[in-house]
């Protein structure tokens, strides 16, 4: 540490030494080469910087000479051809630049339009799958509560009021909390209603979900659902609003045995 | 004497020892060299005019070879031709050093 100091300081003073030197000479005078030149370290300096040098450029121009020499060794036919080979082979791969170049858009195009395309096909599949009941889904709407002490309602008057609620705009409908899809059916057995093959018992209970006000108005029309259920005996209908229902999904998916699609969609 | 000198060996150096530069850094030595040949003739200027200093003639002999392989070597990543560059203010200065050196030598 003491001797990097001590270094230092000479260094130091060596320059300050220096400084006046140049400054001398900048200004127009008699030459001051007693003090310009110093002594010490630096002539074996420049005799190791001039000798890297010296062997730089020889070695270079050795370097340079025995490749030329090379060359000329080649008859001229070859050369011709070692010329044609690389001119091909830079043609072939400026050609390969502008291929991969080619690729590389077609490939940033191709991948954005993935990703539009799959963005909008799981909004599709979002819609279907609402659609088919196959998840269970939650919002606004009403509940028809059909008290039916008698059995008096049949089957028809239940498809009539799912019909009615469907055409008011109901995104999906449950009855006693079983929900029905695109492919549901509602029959009639022994007295009994099924949807889908399970029984239905009363009291009955059509849950939509879809804008309430809407909805009662569709079931309220004169001569409509509502009227149509009070007409029959021992029935007691009643809509109730509600802010927040919650439909469960179909048990099993509907599963197509003959039907195909056509064309390959999303 | 001492530039020539310093010359003189690496040359016998070189010749005795058939060095190969490789291919690849062939470009980066002539470089070098053409620095160099400016710096050194800078130091022939300079101690015509008695203002010869070693130390300064080895800062610049020194800077001069690293800043000129430092901006073909930046040309080359940045696909640019500052060879050219290179070439055309070494080749100013190295004109300027001659002109200086021939008009002490023959006085006009």
């Amino acid at each position: 540490m003491s001797a990097l100091g001590a270094e230092l300081g000479r260094l130091r003073r060596r320059w300050s030494r220096l400084r006046p030197a140049r400054r001398d000479a900048a200004t127009p005078g008699p030459p001051t080469s007693a003090r310009a030149r110093t002594f010490g370290s630096g002539p074996a300096l420049v005799v190791v910087a001039t000798a890297v040098v010296g062997f730089l450029l020889v070695s270079q121009l050795g370097t340079s000479q025995r490749f030329r020499q090379q060359l000329e060794a080649e008859s001229e036919e070859d050369l011709a051809r070692i010329l044609a080979s690389l001119t091909d082979e830079a043609d072939a791969l400026r050609d390969e630049i502008g291929d991969l170049k080619l690729q590389l858009v077609n490939l940033r195009n191709s991948s954005r339009e993935d990703g539009t395309a799959e963005r909008a096909a799981r909004e599709q599949l979002k819609a279907l799958s609402v659609l088919a009941g196959t998840v269970a889904v939650t919002g606004p709407g009403l509940n028809l509560v059909v008290d039916d002490p008698d059995r008096a309602v049949g089957y028809d008057v239940l498809i009539d009021a799912v019909q009615e609620l469907r055409d008011a705009g109901a995104e999906a409908v449950a009855i006693n909390d079983l929900r029905m899809g695109v492919a549901s059916s509602l029959a009639e057995r022994e007295d009994r209603i099924l949807l889908d093959g399970s029984p239905l018992s009363p009291p009955y209970r059509i849950t939509a979900i879809g804008q309430a006000t809407t909805l009662e108005g569709g079931l309220k029309i004169p001569g409509g659902v509502l009227d149509a259920l009070d007409a029959l005996r021992g029935v007691r209908a009643e809509v109730q609003r509600s802010a927040k229902l919650d439909l469960p999904a179909l048990s099993s998916a509907p599963a197509f045995k003959v039907a195909r699609p056509v064309g390959s969609g999303p | 004497m001492l530039p020539l000198l310093g010359l003189a060996i690496g040359a016998i150096v070189a010749v005795l020892l058939q060095p190969t530069v490789p291919q690849d850094l062939s470009r980066y030595v002539a470089m070098a060299v053409v620095a160099a040949l400016d710096a050194t003739l800078g130091g022939v200027r300079s101690s015509m005019e008695h203002t010869f200093n070693d130390r300064i003639f080895v800062i610049s002999f020194l800077s001069n070879a690293v800043v000129a392989i430092a901006l073909v070597w930046l040309g080359d990543q940045l696909s640019v031709d500052l060879v050219t560059a290179v070439v055309v203010a070494l080749g100013i200065r190295i004109f300027q050093n001659v002109a200086a050196i021939r008009r002490r030598v023959l006085g006009g």
